[in-house]
């Protein structure tokens, strides 16, 4: 019998390189290898690059993949390699100034241990890295390449363009500014940049060489005549030990100087009391040891400073924290936890009224949001009010939205007389009329089943447990 | 099995600057590993003369 072959799914934002690309097969990822990428992929791991940077964590392992059975055969194929998964893939344009830092300096580290091995990384994009957890983890084991005496760092330009423009921007004007990342996803053009920083950023040594000349270099030498000759200077490796230790320097001097967040005070700041803080602690972690199975995902929307997530974490779930406010999830990202959940809480920036999309080349590269679920469980506690009330979203879109992304929801419902409505109600008095929990309880009854209700003991407010209803959205299709 | 080269576009104007940048901060570089082996020197000869001293003792 003819065995079925079944054509591999690329993984939409993997094409540049031609080395190789990434794939998804049953459920798994896998990585090719072209012959076009054999010698410097051989020598990476015969050198013992890999072996160094996967065994301090600094790039994801993987297992050599004899053979797939059931794929078509591909002659530019030199061998598959099996990725260990990332729970959540998140993008830059979703990270925190920490996040982009941690990663700007992880690309700097590996760098400098890629020299020490005879290898250079051909290219620097932030989408190389991935966070489990608060841990940087560097994903494309193609990056790669034997160092040749006197070639220069091609990934020198993008390295600014994707990391040290953005931070800079970051200090000097607002952190919200790393959002626009979104729209700068192969990096901000640094000609741009430089004409955003006030004038005082040219006192920064740093950026004053990679902002600054390295843009009016760009302008001075980036228009190429026809027919002139392709010259290029050579970079010994002492000139390049030194642009990599001043890129190091660079970022590691960029820091934010301290803002209040919007709800960062949440918690020491509500009409909670202890009690019903306790309270509502308890109810959720009873809610996550209901769900069956095991909640192996869970999406904490409006995630604050992640005391919730904790929970959820401290239950072995691998939780994305989310949040509007990016200095919310900056406290989120440097708060100290213990090493067990470190791992286990990513903080993301999301704003559920404008949820990241699904960006680049036929919307493909980068995936929505919602594309990167189902989550097993969904917590939105201390939420409603902000998407009904600061949005003015009808229940009905948000249990529509909700139920598109997971298969639990544990939500918290907020009555009008909850001093954080009164601040949002004001200058709004007669409107919302509607916002009542009879038509919270009838528009999220649409999408979903009620497992458990419980009152929040010591506060007017309710915690609702509800299952989605298998008509209303096929998760596992 | 052919080689590859860069996938990306380098752009001319940034590998000028950075073989500019690199030659100032390579001499930074090279200036702190001579202090740092002129450092590990001295501090050899010490040693040795300290652990001399110790064999001298009866």
């Amino acid at each position: 019998m003819k065995r079925r072959v079944s054509q591999p799914d690329h993984d939409g934002g993997s094409f540049r390189d031609p080395a190789g690309f990434i794939f998804m097969h049953r459920g798994a990822v896998y990585r090719q290898i072209n012959r076009s990428g054999q010698a410097d992929y051989d020598f990476f791991i015969k050198s013992g690059l890999y072996g160094k940077l996967a065994g301090e964590g600094l790039l994801v392992a993987h297992e050599d993949i004899k053979s797939l059975n059931d794929i078509p055969s591909d002659e530019q194929r030199y061998k598959l390699i099996r990725p260990a998964p990332i729970p959540f893939i998140s993008y830059p344009y979703e990270w925190t100034f920490s996040q982009l830092k941690d990663a700007a300096l992880l690309t700097l580290q590996i760098q400098r241990t890629a020299l020490s091995f005879g290898m250079i990384l051909k290219d620097a994009s932030a989408y190389n890295v991935q966070f489990i957890g608060r841990r940087p983890v560097f994903i494309d084991s193609l990056s790669f390449r034997i160092y040749k005496a006197g070639a220069p760092w091609d990934g020198y330009k993008q390295f600014c363009e994707h990391f040290v423009a953005p931070l800079a921007l970051a200090v000097y004007s607002s952190p919200d500014i790393l959002k626009t990342l979104r729209a700068y996803i192969d990096g901000m053009p640094l000609l741009a940049v430089r004409d955003l920083l006030p004038t005082r950023a040219k006192l920064h040594k740093g950026l004053l060489a990679h902002i600054y000349l390295h843009a009016a270099s760009q302008k001075r030498y980036d228009r190429v005549e026809p027919g002139a000759a392709a010259k290029q200077p050579k970079i010994s490796r002492l000139a390049l030990e030194g642009l990599i230790s001043s890129l190091t320097k660079t970022v590691n001097r960029l820091d934010l100087p301290k803002q209040k967040t919007e709800w960062g005070d949440y918690y020491n700041d509500t009409n909670y009391s202890q009690s019903a803080l306790t309270a509502k602690k308890k109810i959720v972690k009873k809610y996550l040891e209901k769900i069956s199975p095991k909640p192996k995902i869970v999406w904490d929307l409006g995630a604050n400073d992640g005391t919730f997530s904790e929970i959820a974490a401290g239950l072995g779930s691998y939780v994305v924290a989310s949040d509007v406010d990016s200095l919310a999830v900056e406290l989120n990202y440097t708060k100290n936890r213990s090493l067990v959940l470190r791992d286990m809480i990513l903080p993301i920036i999301q704003d559920l009224a404008n949820p990241s999309p699904a960006l680049g080349w036929a919307h493909a590269e980068r995936r929505s949001f919602e594309q990167r679920g189902p989550a097993d469980a969904v917590m939105a506690l201390a939420l409603i009010h902000h998407l009904a009330i600061s949005n003015t979203l009808p229940f009905n879109k948000i249990a529509e939205y909700f139920a598109q992304l997971g298969k639990y929801l544990i939500i918290e419902f907020i009555p009008k007389s909850d001093s954080k409505i009164q601040i949002l109600l004001h200058r709004r008095v007669n409107m919302f009329e509607d916002y009542t929990q009879e038509n919270f309880e009838a528009a999220f009854g649409i999408y979903f089943t009620t497992v458990a209700r419980e009152p929040v003991r010591g506060s007017k407010r309710v915690i609702y447990l509800f299952k989605v209803k298998p008509t209303k959205i096929a998760h596992d299709k | 099995m052919s080689l590859l080269f860069s996938y990306l576009d380098a752009g001319t104007g940034s590998i000028v600057i950075q073989s500019l940048i690199g030659i100032v901060a390579g001499i930074g570089v090279f200036g702190r590993k001579f202090l740092a082996s002129f450092g590990h020197r001295i501090r050899g000869m010490f040693s040795r003369a300290d652990s001399g001293n110790h064999s001298d003792k009866p």
